[in-house]
Formats: structure tokens, C-alpha cells, sequence
């Protein structure tokens, strides 16, 4: 449902009066907003945006058959020196007897295979469904899991509506606490060695990954994508995503990194019915640097004034 | 120094006289968020919000969202209750007098008072309340918001307004909510443009990057190419936000999102209290990691440090802590004192126990626990003030295990 539609009613409620401690005795008078829209004591009546909705794709042509594919790498283009892990074996002040106990917890923010120089965790994905398109409804249900107090997959792609069940294979309790911005936040225990599971769900589609955090173990992060369609992955331990059923035509994809944010806003790509697409993404030290020497003198504002 | 108290003066005295001075324009202030962004992006937000919501003295009643701004009835006695968006006026005038130094002109928990209190008045903006009957990060509902205002928040700053009335006290929460809803609508539009690249810092260093391959590029050019993106479907964007705002406060009336349990409240007996502590201590459920083997407040979770949410690169707080959504250091409860901000009722520490505490760490424990035993937990937490602190751990549970280890980054 588009608020675009709707109208919007709306009235000032003007003070006569500016003084706070005064305010009990100030008149309100109902003004127009605009001078442009004075047309008396009334609501104003406007319309906020007027706005052509795209005509609407045929339903077959959107089919998973002989949907398109893309698929891809994203490797690092520079010299990798891998982060030093957010708990070294041994060294945890939390739960030492099950938190980095058997290994070192490694500092996820920037994984690239040393092999390969791929980068896992980069979200690629559609912001917005294709025109038209309607998802098939996402029944699959997902794992989330939690081993050596860090949590399994560090980035996960869920669909609205999608069951994903948490799981836990520490002996130790954990809590999962999302923090969405379109969604309720959740924050729920997970027991010790749980492999049932609590179940999770999201009712809205969100803009950009979104944190999930464990409250009992500092330094657990995760990332969700949540989108209301299915045309989403994150790059795997080689740097390698795949995208299947995406309707033939130009689509822009967001590639996204929880260190940098946006590595790429609009990669434009184009497919063709049942065919199959690669695209290899290189991104440098350069795009993942992060500033944080001192603030340099001057920026260059304009070159004209 | 003398044409100042000159003035003064005459200020004092055409409040006299006229019974109106003229004080600062009170101002709603812009979130943090906001102000990080380049003032073009600012000034886009600040005329959406002028728009829609108008300033302090100069109300406007958007009726898209849901709130009763009032009618008015020709036949009122009072004059001012002829007219329509009466009760988002009157609310105002309340809050002004009652709320407005602790928790701000526009809700941002920034009042005056403010800074001398702990925990700080709440700031709505963000649409994070701690004490309802909601689940997880919902809204409150009307009546919840009622009953803060009508008992206040027992060992806060937050007092009780119950002797202004149940009708003031419902103007001041659509007031409140009205407060919330704009705050919310600000913040995430101010979220969207920090993420679109808007934010002064990431700018300037946008057009440092820039700049070493080609040096034409300036500011300028920067934001006006980003900005051009963001006018284009604005509207939209404003509009998609207060849906968003919209659904969350409607989905407060959703009876799904209500928190009642299921089974009755297990007889608080010897037997029931000792299962409530041994779940309390239990390497299972570790309440006693955030608020103590004893129930203190001073589990071993209060020395680690916490990560500063969404900061890049990744980095910790300076001080140990656990840490609110309002980036304070918060206290687990200590639970000897038996003072409960929420009510002491068994049901609301049901509630708290079940679905944790919003915009705190604390989690809640009803996806794994069953309610029987929850409520084992709640006799105990209710025994504790009463209970030996000292007492050996039960039989079984390891509650010795949880001893404060050192803090370390
Ligand atoms: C003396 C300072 C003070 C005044 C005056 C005050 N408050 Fe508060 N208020 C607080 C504090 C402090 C908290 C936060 C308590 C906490 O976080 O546990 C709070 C919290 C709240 C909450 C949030 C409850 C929740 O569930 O998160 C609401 C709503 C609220 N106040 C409304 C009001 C209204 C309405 C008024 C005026 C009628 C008012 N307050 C006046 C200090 C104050
Ligand atoms: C991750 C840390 C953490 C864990 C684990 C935790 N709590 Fe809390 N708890 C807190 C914090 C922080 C507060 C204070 C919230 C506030 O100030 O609003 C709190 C507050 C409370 C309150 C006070 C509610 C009120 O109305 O004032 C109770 C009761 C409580 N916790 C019980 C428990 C029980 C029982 C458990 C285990 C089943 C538990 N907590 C586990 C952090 C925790």
C-alpha cells in the first residue's frame, strides 16, 4: 500500500502567544498552512505526491525457470594482512571455558581468503523488487547459528516473512538483539547448546544490512539482509555470490560491506533469459580505508565562488 | 550592563502589562543525526518537518497519523475547543509546563534538568520505551503510556503527574507520542541521507578520495550530484517514512504483540522461590552475569566493554559497561532493593522477564524458558530483598562460576 494515494488532511494550530509559562492562555486559531491554500476555516486537502506507478510486468515472464543468473566474485585488489582476532585462544574474559577455547575468535569485519584474495560478507542485492514483480512466498527456513561465542553465517540474506531459527552450539546462553530500523527490534536468550532453536521472523523489508548483536559476548556481531524479495546473496569464503530467477532486463544491484558501507551504489548489469551472467568485482585497501589520522586543514568547497 | 537590565526591566514589565514577553522562541531542536549532515540535507529535513509537524508555537495536526488531535465542537464553553486540534494544543501547553525540562522541547530527553540526572529523561525520538505490555521493540500502547504518567518510574527521576487527571494526563500522552512520531520520522530520514553519502565528513573525505585523480571535483559538485538523487524522490521518501511510523504505532494495538501468560502464576511456596534461583544462577539462563550471583546489580557482565553501535572502524567504549540504545552506561537492576520501575506487580516482572527490557541489553527469556518457569523466577526476584544474599548456591548450579573475571578490552 503506497501512501501516495491518500490524501493528507491537515491544520495549523497557530498560538497567539510565543511566552511558555503563558501558554495555558493562548488562543488557537486554525490557519492554512500556505497563503496559496487559504480557503477558509477548512482542512487543507493535499495531495503529497502524484507519482505514475510502472506498469505492472506480466506474472509469467517472471517465472524461476527460465529466470536469469548472475553470478560473481569480489576479490581484493591490494596486499592483505589479515586483522589481528577479536579474542585470541585462551584469552577470553567472558565464558573462558567455551569462548575462544578451542580457537582464536576472528575479527570478521574484513574477511579476505588469502588464497584467492576473494572477500566474503559483501551483500550484493536488488534495493527494490523489479517492477511488477510479486515473490514467491519463502518457505525455506533458515539457520542461524552460534559456535565458539560468534555467530554462523556473520551475514545472512532473509526474505519478509521467512523463518529463521537460531540457533546455539555453545555451552553457554547467548541473546540475539537485532537492531532494525523498519522492523520491532528483538531481543531473546537462546540456551545453552539449543539446536531446536528460537524462531525469528521480519515483517518489513530494510534498506541496508542490519546489526545483530549478543549482549552476553561484546564482541559478537552479525549482519541481516532483509528484503521482500529473493534477489540477494553475500560473497562466500572464495568471494563468490550467485543470484538466481532474476527476470531478464537491466537491473542495478547495491553491493554493500558492513566495513565501507556502499562499495558500489548502482552496478548496472544486464541479463538474458535463461542465461547465465559472471561479473568479478575488485575493490582496493583504498575503498575499505577507514580515516582516522587527524582532520586535515582545508576541503576544497567549490572552484568558482 | 545598564542598557541589558534596561531591558530587563521592560521585558518584566510588559509581562506585567501585557502578560506576554517575549522569551526565546522555544525550537525543536534537531536530532544529532541531523546535524552531522551537510546543511543543504538538513534543510530538506527541517522543511519536511516544518511541514508536516510545524515549530513549538505554531502546531501542525498532520492527520495522516494516528492520533486524536481533537475535534471541535461549535457548542465548547471553552472558545478554544471550537476548533479543531484542541487536544494536540492543550497537550502542548501541559507538556511545556510539566515535561519540558527534563525531557526537552522536542522530546530529545535534553531538558534543562537533564544532565543531572541518571538515568537521563527519555528521549523519544527513536520510539524506544522501556516500561510496556508490548513485546520486544513495539510500541507502547495508550494505556501503558498512561500508567507511567499516573505512577511515575519508582527509583528514576520520573515522577507521578496522577493529580493532573486521567483527561490532562491523556492529552500529555498523544502529546508524547506526537512528540515520538515526529522525532522518529526525523531521525530516519536523517539515517537515509547519512547512508546516501550526506554526512559533512563523509563528504569531505567523498571529495579527498576524489580529488587525487581528478581535480575538478569539489564539495560542491559532490553534494549536489548526491543531493539531486535524494530531491528526485523525496516525497516519497517522507511518505514512506511516516508509514513506517504509522504501522509501528498501529501494531501497538495489535493484540498479537500483547505479552499475558499463559499458565497462572505458580504459588510462590519455598519450593517455587528455590527453582527461581537455581534458574536465576542456572549456566543456562546467567541473570546473575548482569545483575549478580546476590542480585546486586554487579554481575561480571558490568566490567566488559561494550561496542559503540554502528562506529567504523569497530571500536569499544572507553569505559566498561553495559551500555543502553542511548549509548549511557546502564546498571543491571539490583534486586535487593525490590524497587521496580515498572510496577511490582507479579505480571510486570513477567513481562520485563519474559520479553526483556527494550533499548536495554537486558534480554528477554520467553522463547526459551516455559511460563511456569518464568514464574518460578519472578517468586524468586521478588523474594530477593528478603532472601541471605551470602547463601551458599544450590545443589547443581553453577552459580560460583560466574565470579567477576577481569576486564579486558
Ligand atoms: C524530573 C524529570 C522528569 C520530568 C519532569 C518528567 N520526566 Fe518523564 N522521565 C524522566 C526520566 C529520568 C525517565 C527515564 C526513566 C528510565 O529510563 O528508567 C523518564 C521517562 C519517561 C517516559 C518513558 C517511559 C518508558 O517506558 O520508556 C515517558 C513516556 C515520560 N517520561 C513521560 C513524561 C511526561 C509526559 C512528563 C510530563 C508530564 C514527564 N515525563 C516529566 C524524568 C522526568
Ligand atoms: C545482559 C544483561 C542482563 C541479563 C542477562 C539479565 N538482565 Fe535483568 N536487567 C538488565 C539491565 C541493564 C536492567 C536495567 C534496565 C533499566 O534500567 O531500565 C535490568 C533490569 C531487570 C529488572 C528490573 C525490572 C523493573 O521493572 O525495574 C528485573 C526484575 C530483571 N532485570 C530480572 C532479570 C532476570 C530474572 C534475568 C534472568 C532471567 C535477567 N534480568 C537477566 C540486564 C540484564
Amino acid at each position: 500500500m503506497s501512501l501516495n494515494s491518500k490524501r493528507f488532511w491537515r491544520a495549523a494550530a497557530m498560538m497567539g502567544c510565543s511566552s511558555l509559562c503563558l501558554a495555558g492562555t493562548a488562543a488557537l486559531i486554525l490557519t492554512p498552512p500556505r497563503a496559496a491554500e487559504a480557503q477558509g476555516p477548512h482542512p487543507v486537502q493535499i495531495a503529497v505526491a502524484t507519482q505514475a506507478v510502472a506498469p505492472a510486468l506480466a506474472e509469467a515472464t517472471v517465472g524461476f525457470a527460465d529466470g536469469a543468473k548472475l553470478t560473481g566474485s569480489v576479490s581484493f585488489s591490494d596486499d592483505f594482512k589479515a586483522l589481528a582476532p577479536l579474542v585470541a585462544k585462551g584469552g577470553s574474559t567472558k565464558d573462558p571455558a567455551v569462548c575462544g577455547a578451542s580457537e582464536e575468535i576472528p575479527n570478521e569485519e574484513l574477511v579476505v581468503n588469502p588464497e584467492n584474495k576473494g572477500i566474503a560478507n559483501v551483500f550484493v542485492f536488488l534495493p527494490k523488487a523489479p517492477t511488477g514483480y510479486k515473490a514467491p512466498k519463502a518457505d525455506k527456513e533458515l539457520i542461524f547459528d552460534q559456535k565458539n561465542c560468534k555467530f554462523l553465517p556473520h551475514s545472512l540474506c532473509i526474505q519478509v516473512g521467512q523463518t529463521v531459527k537460531v540457533l546455539s552450539d555453545d555451552g553457554v546462553p547467548h541473546n540475539t538483539h537485532t537492531f532494525p530500523l523498519r522492523n520491532a527490534g528483538f531481543n531473546q536468550t537462546v540456551s545453552p547448546n539449543d539446536r531446536k532453536g528460537v524462531e525469528l521472523k521480519y515483517s518489513k523489508a530494510e534498506k541496508l544490512p542490519i546489526e545483530v548483536k549478543c549482549d552476553f559476548h561484546t564482541w559478537m556481531k552479525a549482519y541481516h539482509l532483509i528484503l521482500d524479495h529473493p534477489f540477494m546473496a553475500v560473497s562466500d569464503a572464495n568471494g563468490k555470490f550467485e543470484i538466481e530467477g532474476l527476470p531478464a532486463g537491466k537491473h542495478e544491484f547495491t553491493v554493500w560491506h558492513e566495513k565501507k558501507g556502499y562499495l558500489d551504489k548502482k552496478l548496472a548489469v544486464e541479463v538474458k533469459a535463461g542465461e547465465s551472467k559472471s561479473v568479478d568485482l575488485k575493490y582496493g585497501a583504498k575503498q575499505f580505508a577507514t580515516f582516522e589520522g587527524p582532520q586535515p586543514k582545508s576541503t576544497v568547497v567549490s572552484l568558482t565562488k | 550592563m545598564r542598557s541589558s537590565s534596561l531591558s530587563l526591566s521592560l521585558c518584566g514589565l510588559t509581562l506585567l502589562l501585557a502578560g506576554c514577553g517575549q522569551p526565546p522562541e522555544p525550537k525543536f531542536s534537531l536530532n544529532a543525526k541531523t546535524a552531522a549532515l551537510t546543511p543543504a540535507a538538513q534543510q530538506l529535513i527541517s522543511e519536511a518537518l516544518v511541514e508536516n509537524f510545524g515549530t513549538p508555537n505554531n502546531l501542525v495536526a498532520w492527520q495522516e497519523l494516528p492520533i486524536d488531535y481533537g475535534k471541535g465542537s461549535p457548542t465548547a464553553a471553552e472558545a478554544h475547543r471550537q476548533a479543531d486540534g484542541w487536544r494536540l494544543k492543550e497537550g502542548r501547553d501541559l507538556y511545556m509546563v510539566h515535561c519540558l525540562h527534563c525531557h526537552g522541547v522536542a522530546g530529545d530527553g535534553n531538558g534543562t534538568t537533564a544532565r543531572f540526572l541518571n538515568p537521563r529523561p527519555r528521549d523519544y525520538r527513536q520510539g524506544k520505551y522501556k516500561f510496556k505490555s508490548t513485546a520486544g521493540g513495539n510500541r507502547p500502547t495508550h494505556d501503558d503510556l498512561m500508567r507511567i504518567l499516573e505512577e511515575g518510574i519508582a527509583g528514576t527521576y520520573m515522577p507521578s503527574f496522577a493529580l493532573l487527571g486521567k483527561d490532562q494526563l491523556g492529552l500529555l500522552v498523544d502529546y508524547v507520542r506526537w512528540l515520538s512520531m515526529r522525532g522518529e520520522i526525523e531521525e530516519g530520514l536523517a539515517i537515509e541521507l547519512a547512508q546516501v553519502g550526506l554526512k559533512t565528513a563523509d563528504l569531505e573525505r567523498t571529495v579527498r578520495e576524489q580529488r587525487t585523480e581528478d581535480k575538478s571535483v569539489t564539495l560542491d559538485t559532490v553534494r549536489d550530484e548526491l543531493l539531486a538523487e535524494v530531491k528526485a524522490s523525496w516525497p516519497d521518501t517522507v511518505a514512506e517514512k511516516a508509514k513506517d511510523v504509522v504501522d509501528f504505532w498501529n501494531e501497538a494495538n495489535n493484540a498479537e504483540n500483547l505479552v499475558m501468560p499463559v499458565a497462572k502464576r505458580v504459588v510462590a511456596d519455598a519450593e517455587s522461590i528455590a527453582r527461581g534461583r537455581a534458574l536465576y544462577l542456572s549456566k543456562e539462563n546467567k541473570c546473575s552475569d548482569c545483575h549478580g550471583p546476590a542480585g546486586r546489580g554487579d554481575g561480571p557482565q558490568t566490567e566488559q566493554f561494550s561496542a559503540i553501535d554502528g562506529a567504523s572502524p569497530a571500536r569499544n567504549y572507553d569505559e566498561p559497561g553495559l551500555r543502553d540504545a542511548w549509548g549511557n552506561i546502564i546498571m543491571p537492576r539490583n534486586l535487593t532493593r525490590g524497587v521496580y520501575r515498572f510496577g511490582r506487580r507479579p505480571l510486570d516482572i513477567y513481562r520485563r522477564v519474559h520479553q526483556g527490557i527494550n533499548g536495554t541489553p537486558m534480554p528477554g527469556f520467553g522463547k526459551t524458558l516455559k511460563d511456569e518457569q518464568i514464574w518460578d523466577i519472578v517468586n524468586y526476584v521478588l523474594s530477593i530483598p528478603y532472601q541471605d544474599g551470602t547463601a551458599p548456591a544450590p545443589e547443581g548450579v553453577a552459580g560460583g562460576e560466574t565470579v567477576p573475571e577481569t576486564a579486558s578490552r
